[in-house]
């Protein structure tokens, strides 16, 4: 058994390897970590900017001053123009923006908040209390606020630079679930070819010839994986949880590429179905850059554990307990899916 | 014309006979309506709060001015709810009466900071030192709806260019166009029937999207001009694939290839500053995408309008005749 599984699958790494596929992992790794690297900025964010002007002299000017000054040393997004007029201009041509226009209110000074139009009363009432926290000084102060942390052990405040935060998207949508893809149009050429039914008149059985597929998928993406972490962040991850983590999600979305092919004749009748489902499985790339925003139906996709597992392996944070439950969910998973196949693939067989 | 509707009328029917033409027509679609619901969860993300019930009803309505609140009944159950992956602050009293801030360890800064104020201000902490007002410009589209929809609608596009890659490769491996290349039908007409798919489908999805999404603009001409425009690069980049594509397995891998490369250049679009969007200017899809948010945001003007154009021609130039050859030859 072990030497027909062996034998397959270097037969479909033959195979992956004459299409281009380790090619085409490698080259899209190696685009993706030098892009991170050395293409997108340190300081790219995705919070809003805020345009400000002052038309304003009171004594109140210089706390003002003092209070914007702050927050423009530490947000690279508090940009100072010279009129309301302008900070009108150039919200119009960025609609992830603010204004702020300081001017004499009948006896002490107003701001004036220009919004876009579509932010809720939430978002609004928020920056007023954080504009009044901030004249004021007083969020530290108060000693009728105490704090729990639960977990004491875990960093805090990693302060990643932006770019190497993409690091575990890029390594969750393609190492990770690589397999969901290619594995169908390995499937769809064996069906072709006919290779599958002259498979099963041999003494081989459906488990291995599925298993030896999911093996060079997670072998892709460990390559995959290898090569984007070394340039990204060089020694500095946990690679036995981040390559456990990799090989757990391969097997899974792969066994997931394979149920999906089971379901069609042909490629043409699945692509469409690999490209939304896709979408759907990219959509937590949402919560991972706004962790406050975790709808139900965000939180129940499998890629959204295996994000913050995935950036926890990669910057350490001493929260083990991400990593832990993500490899016990995803194992679980791994092992239901893959015998779903094998059902799927058993059930089709006989069909034809 | 003839000939080139006959070629269209097949690749309907193949379309037709795997139901690929029915899911092209009904996907963006219903991506769209997708983020149509999505939409608003996202514009309620400020930030959420877990809160013991104990607190009363005046504390409770006051943190709902702040963001999405959740109650619960105890300290531990709030103190689970804080150990789940995503951000929220854990709100209670102690025994003093004090109140109680519960977070996980790993949250960012906001989330330790917005509770805090909103007490501060329960208690009456801060000053009225200055008045506050508040104005909108009107702008009633979220970032996520425009960029939302903006990638459905390069993905619609796109969409056209691999209908006729993978119906090219179909042609080749049941060898019907080595038969098609002993009839009178020649190569340009061949690309016609092969493109009318390509250009028909993106335009009736660009403009569904805007339609439901609820983006009007005014410059619906132009929106039809850049998304014809823009098909031109997604049918070549269909042919390319279709000509270097043995079979459909080598199809899949080089649109995995293609696309993954551009999808970068729009989310780049997205996430770079304008200073670094020099990195991007070799991707085709790049210029659709600017071309397609300036027309929606209502912000072109005729300089714009030609840069983007040309650049889109210009690239589709450029790969065209690096490429003719391969296609003449692949298409024989």
């Amino acid at each position: 058994m072990i030497k027909r599984f062996l034998w397959l699958t270097k037969k479909d790494a033959v195979t992956a390897y004459r299409n281009y596929y380790f090619l085409i992992v490698v080259a899209l790794a190696l685009l993706f970590t030098l892009l991170i690297r050395f293409v997108v900025p340190e300081d790219t964010s995705v919070k809003a900017t805020v345009f400000y002007s002052t038309n304003y002299s009171g004594e109140l000017r210089t706390q003002l001053d003092e209070t914007i000054g702050q927050s423009k040393d530490t947000n690279q997004n508090v940009v100072s123009v010279d009129s309301r007029e302008e900070i009108i201009e150039k919200m119009k041509e960025n609609t992830n923006s603010f204004g702020m226009f300081i001017k004499q209110g009948d006896s002490r000074p107003t701001i004036e908040f220009i919004f876009q139009g579509y932010e809720n009363d939430q978002s609004r009432n928020t920056l007023i209390i954080a504009m009044k926290d901030s004249l004021s000084g007083k969020t530290a102060e108060n000693p009728k606020i105490d704090t729990i942390v639960l977990k004491e052990n875990i960093s805090r405040d990693m302060n990643i630079p932006m770019n190497k935060n993409i690091l575990p998207l890029f390594l969750v949508m393609e190492p990770a679930m690589l397999g969901f893809v290619l594995i169908v149009s390995l499937i769809f050429m064996e069906k072709e070819e006919g290779t599958i039914r002259a498979y099963v008149i041999t003494p081989g059985k459906i488990p291995e010839y599925l298993a030896s597929k999911i093996t060079v998928m997670v072998v892709l993406g460990i390559i995959s994986t290898l090569i984007g972490s070394l340039i990204v962040v060089g020694f500095n991850a946990d690679y036995l949880s981040l390559l456990a983590l990799v090989i757990v999600s391969g097997i899974f979305f792969s066994a997931l590429g394979l149920i999906l092919a089971s379901f069609f004749e042909n490629i043409s009748q699945s692509i469409i179905w690999l490209i939304v489902i896709s979408i759907i499985l990219s959509l937590p790339t949402v919560s991972y850059f706004f962790p406050s925003f975790a709808p139900i139906y965000i939180k129940i996709l499998p890629t959204y554990s295996m994000m913050f597992a995935i950036r926890e392996a990669v910057f350490s944070t001493g929260n083990t307990g991400i990593i832990t439950s993500t490899l016990i969910t995803f194992t679980v998973l791994s092992i239901i899916s893959y015998l779903l196949a094998i059902f799927a693939y058993n059930r089709s067989l006989l069909r034809d | 014309m003839k000939r080139i509707l006959s070629i269209f009328k097949r690749d309907l029917q193949n379309s037709f006979r795997d139901n690929l033409l029915l899911y092209m027509i009904i996907i963006p679609i219903i991506l769209t309506i997708g983020l149509k619901f999505f939409i608003p969860s996202t514009q309620s993300a400020s930030s959420q709060f877990a809160l013991n019930e104990a607190l009363g009803n005046e504390v409770i309505e006051e943190f709902k001015k702040y963001g999405k609140v959740e109650i619960y009944s105890s300290n531990e159950e709030i103190s689970d709810r804080v150990n789940d992956i995503d951000d929220i602050a854990g709100i209670t009293k102690n025994e003093e009466g004090n109140f109680e801030l519960i977070l996980e360890g790993n949250e960012d800064y906001e989330t330790e900071r917005i509770p805090k104020m909103i007490i501060n201000d329960l208690q009456g902490v801060y000053l009225d030192t200055v008045n506050f007002e508040i104005n909108d410009i009107g702008a009633t589209t979220p970032p996520i709806a425009l960029y939302g929809a903006l990638s459905i609608m390069v993905t619609a596009i796109m969409l056209g260019g691999v209908t006729t890659g993978f119906n090219i490769i179909d042609e080749k491996e049941s060898g019907t166009i080595k038969a098609l290349s002993v009839t009178p039908m020649t190569k340009f007409q061949f690309i016609m029937g092969k493109s009318f798919l390509g250009l028909v489908l993106p335009i009736v999805h660009v403009f569904i999207i805007v339609w439901i999404i609820g983006i009007f603009t005014p410059n619906s001409l132009l929106l039809l001009l850049m998304t014809v425009v823009s098909s031109l690069i997604s049918l070549l980049i269909g042919f390319l694939i279709g000509v270097i594509s043995n079979n459909q397995i080598s199809g899949i891998a080089n649109m995995k290839g293609i696309f993954v490369l551009l999808s970068l250049s729009v989310i780049g679009a997205m996430l770079l500053p304008l200073d670094k969007h020099i990195f991007l200017y070799w991707s085709p899809i790049y210029w659709s995408f600017m071309g397609i948010k300036d027309i929606l945001l209502n912000d072109v003007t005729s300089t714009k309008l030609l840069i983007n154009i040309g650049a889109i021609l210009a690239l589709t130039g450029i790969v065209y005749l690096s490429t003719k050859n391969k296609i003449k030859q692949g298409l024989s």
